[in-house]
């Protein structure tokens, strides 16, 4: 090609400028926003709808927006190379900011030294030009405080995480305490706590404002928590939670405690339950059946149970259980020890029911 | 410029079915004339609705005048028969709402839009204005491409976007242009404001 290489794009008649916007790169039409204000009026006209958005606070820095495509990285000023000497100056919302894009030619980089400050800039940039909520925040210990702007921005949100490196039932309550009822579909907490701690949750059990990437998600009407490896989950804490799926890596629960559990969930206890997933030291399968009328079962095929929206749990051998409103329910666990304790209370969450012609 | 010696653009004859082998002509701003054929005139919505209202026989075709385009430069024009005529017979693409919109470049368009961005520029005007789909999703996917891998800064300069401080001097100049009397007031306005006035009126 010849000539000047620039051309006067919002000189185009208006439907060609459309065709122009719609043949883009959503980023692209976002990082065109940044150019000015008049800039940001028209990209907010012609841009397109996002499903999904996500910020990471953690080590991770960055916002994704659906499928987990990075819009955004952050990095600290001390991750300048000697090649990027010529990082750009960005001005959003009267703070300026030095960007470079990423090798990967969708992503902008910014450099800054409070990796939270500009995140929660960007986050409310980003709130203001797709006008969604944002889908899923992720905190680790340092950027904690970040939680107290996005939910000053938004009334609820779908998935929370918090992973923290050190010990703190401080900040486990103080999170906590911020979330109350406000995570709505999926809360995940990775975070050591001392063996008395003792877990104060007051979650909704009706979900109103969640979002869906799909069909199936939207029949998804209910909560899962999920605990990580640093997190170790007491009888105590485990009896508090009324979410339907309940996921834990790590427990400190003993066989007799799950045979108690199981008894008050067929006597109607937890009716909202509808997978759980925990980690013991060692399983005894006798000790934990103790008094519970069962079928062990041996399926031909494997069953496929979907616990979440990702992969099925799947298996070939269950222990079937039945609660007094006859509702049936498949343990799945093994002698040993590092064991692993599955309940699988049917239909799925996808609404598949149980296979007993198998 | 003569019938004769007006740029022809090149015509596959074979691809023409025999019904259909009327070349109407027209005539650029810059009053450079084409012949074109009638199936690479169906790309355009405009011209295909204009020779259809006109309903010329094969003998008007050649003894009335060229149908003028008077928004459209010779060069311009040359640009966007060559494109119809290559594209003659297919089909015209609806919008299936993906996003972002999908659009292919094919190697013949690509060449053809090989040109400075202010022919650029005047094409997609063309293609809009002659209502020709395709020309103006593909054109329009050239300056898109534009912007991958772009900083905002960056996107400034290639689209010659203003600051917001030139938008602001622009827009002032402009009213400040269309009505001279709206800056008397505002001057008057400050003017009581300063004397501690507390309504203009």
């Amino acid at each position: 090609m010849v000539g000047k290489p620039t051309f006067p794009l919002y000189r185009l008649p208006y439907v060609a400028l459309k065709v122009a916007f719609g043949c883009s790169h959503p980023h692209d039409i976002l990082r065109l926003s940044m150019v000015s204000k008049k800039s940001y009026t028209i990209c907010k006209i012609f841009r397109k709808k996002v499903r999904n958005l996500n910020v990471r606070f953690d080590f991770l820095s960055d916002i994704c927006s659906d499928c987990m495509a990075t819009i955004f990285k952050v990095k600290s000023n001390s991750e300048v190379l000697p090649e990027d000497s010529k990082l750009e100056s960005l001005k959003i919302k009267d703070t300026e900011f030095n960007v470079k894009m990423d090798r990967c030619i969708h992503i902008l980089n910014f450099y800054c030294d409070d990796r939270v400050t500009c995140l929660t800039t960007l986050y409310e940039y980003l709130t203001d030009f797709y006008e969604v909520p944002f889908h899923q925040v992720e905190l680790d210990g340092d950027s904690m405080t970040a939680l107290d702007g996005v939910l000053a921005q938004q009334q609820t949100l779908a998935h929370c995480f918090l992973r923290c490196s050190k010990s703190g039932d401080e900040e486990v309550r103080w999170f906590l305490d911020r979330v109350e009822n406000r995570v709505t579909r999926l809360l995940s907490l990775d975070v050591k706590t001392s063996k008395n701690f003792r877990l104060n949750l007051r979650l909704n059990k009706s979900i109103q404002n969640f979002s869906a990437t799909t069909t199936v998600m939207q029949s998804i009407k209910t909560d899962m928590i999920c605990f990580g490896r640093s997190f170790t989950l007491s009888i105590d804490n485990l009896s508090k939670l009324h979410s339907r799926g309940l996921f834990a890596e790590k427990t400190s629960l003993t066989c007799e405690n799950l045979n108690s559990y199981l008894k008050n969930w067929q006597n109607g206890g937890n009716p909202n339950l509808g997978s759980l997933k925990l980690g013991l030291k060692s399983i005894n399968v006798d000790t934990v059946l103790n008094g519970i009328e069962f079928n062990h079962r041996r399926h031909q095929n494997d069953v496929a149970y979907s616990a979440t929206c990702w992969f099925p749990w799947n298996f070939n051998e269950s222990y079937e259980i039945r609660r007094n409103d006859g509702t049936i329910a498949s343990i799945v666990m093994q002698n040993g020890q590092n064991g692993e304790f599955k309940l699988c209370v049917w239909p799925d969450l996808r609404g598949t029911v149980y296979p007993e012609s198998q | 410029m003569s019938v004769e010696n007006a740029p022809v653009v090149d015509v596959d004859e074979a691809a023409i079915p025999v019904e259909k082998k009327m070349y109407y002509r027209f005539e650029s701003n810059d009053k450079k004339e084409f012949r074109v054929s009638e199936l690479a005139i169906q790309q355009s919505e405009t011209l295909n609705r204009l020779v259809e209202a006109m309903g010329y026989t094969s003998e008007d075709v050649e003894n009335k005048p060229a149908i003028a385009i008077e928004n459209i430069d010779g060069k311009t024009l040359k640009l966007v028969f060559q494109w119809c005529e290559h594209h003659k017979g297919e089909a015209i693409p609806v919008d299936d709402g993906s996003v972002p919109k999908i659009v292919e470049i094919p190697e013949f368009d690509a060449k053809l839009m090989d040109i400075d961005n202010g022919l650029l520029f005047k094409l997609i005007w063309a293609a809009d204005y002659l209502n020709i789909v395709q020309l103006l999703n593909v054109s329009c996917k050239k300056v898109a491409n534009m912007a991958q891998g772009k900083t905002p800064a960056q996107l400034r300069r290639v689209y010659l976007l203003p600051s917001d401080e030139e938008d602001e001097a622009a827009k002032r100049a402009a009213q400040e242009a269309q009505d001279p009397r709206a800056r008397e007031v505002e001057e008057e306005f400050e003017e009581r404001k300063r004397q501690g006035g507390n309504s203009f009126f």
